[in-house]
């Protein structure tokens, strides 16, 4: 994959505009809710795909099934829509037994996550350092000069 | 307890499995004002439920490990503590039949994954006035 293209991945992971319309439950005074959130998928989903891969191995397709619609649900939540319309498939091939196509569509899973958690992780360096310079003027500078 | 008997709770017991979504609910909760109960799991709710019945509302997540949703609300219909409580079910399942059972068993709403912060507070809005109703 080129540079270029695999920037556009990481772009597309995500539809911030989904993302940031969560903003509305944002409580004051406490941290920001969208970092809080991205990094409670960040922390999960690994677990979540790691899950499914042995429930493929152990040839358990209800409980791969049921795994794969966890993820779908906080994926389409959070904007990572590619990711949940991925889940969407592999719940349906789970039912069908079709584990064969199972086994492909977790792949691309993973290839996926790569670029929902670059995503993220952009957006969350963005949302930290908005953070801290309105909090600390130099660190605002700092952050303005890259120095 | 605190909290006495003639004082509208508060409390919403919040329980799923998903730890993004179970934040997301209880920030929105927190924000108006109610103090979320967080259970991990349907297990975790049933435990809590069989001590304290002291909650304004409770919202589960359709499919949770070791007791479904759906399983929470059975056991929460037969108890005569717990029977007037309104039930929000969260779920990305879009089986018609599946949620016909729900309603069945005592479900008196439904959000269907994904949605957003202005659904889930429109939905919670009717979910407390049916609570309200409920007295």
């Amino acid at each position: 994959m080129s540079g270029k293209s695999m920037t556009d991945s990481v772009n597309d992971a995500v539809d911030m505009t989904v993302l940031s319309g969560l903003e509305g439950a944002q409580v004051d005074g406490e941290p920001d809710l969208i970092v809080e959130l991205i990094d409670l998928y960040l922390e999960d989903t690994p677990r979540r795909l790691a899950a499914m891969s042995a429930l493929l191995e152990q040839r358990d397709a209800l409980s791969l099934r049921r795994a794969a619609h966890g993820l779908k649900g906080s994926s389409a939540t959070l904007g990572a829509a590619r990711t949940a319309r991925l889940c969407e498939a592999v719940e349906e091939m789970s039912q069908d037994g079709s584990l064969a196509a199972v086994a492909t569509l977790l792949d691309g899973l993973e290839q996926e996550f790569a670029h929902v958690r670059q995503s993220f992780l952009n957006e969350r360096r963005k949302r930290t350092n908005k953070e801290l310079a309105q909090t600390c003027l130099p660190c605002a500078t700092q952050l303005l000069t890259g120095t | 307890m605190s909290i006495t008997k003639n004082k509208v709770s508060t409390r919403v017991l919040v329980a799923d499995d998903d730890p993004v979504i179970r934040h997301l609910v209880a920030s929105v909760l927190k924000k108006d004002g109610y103090t979320p109960i967080e259970a991990n799991d349907g297990r975790e709710a049933y435990r809590i439920l069989q001590a304290d019945s002291n909650f304004r509302a409770a919202i589960f997540d359709m499919m949770m490990p070791y007791l479904e949703g759906i399983d929470v609300i059975r056991y929460m219909r037969t108890e005569k503590r717990l029977i007037k409580i309104p039930v929000m079910m969260i779920t990305s399942e879009r089986d018609v039949k599946v949620m016909t059972n729900s309603f069945t068993a005592g479900a008196t709403f439904f959000l269907s994954k994904p949605f957003t912060t202005k659904q889930l507070q429109t939905t919670l809005g009717m979910l407390f006035s049916m609570s309200a109703k409920a007295g």
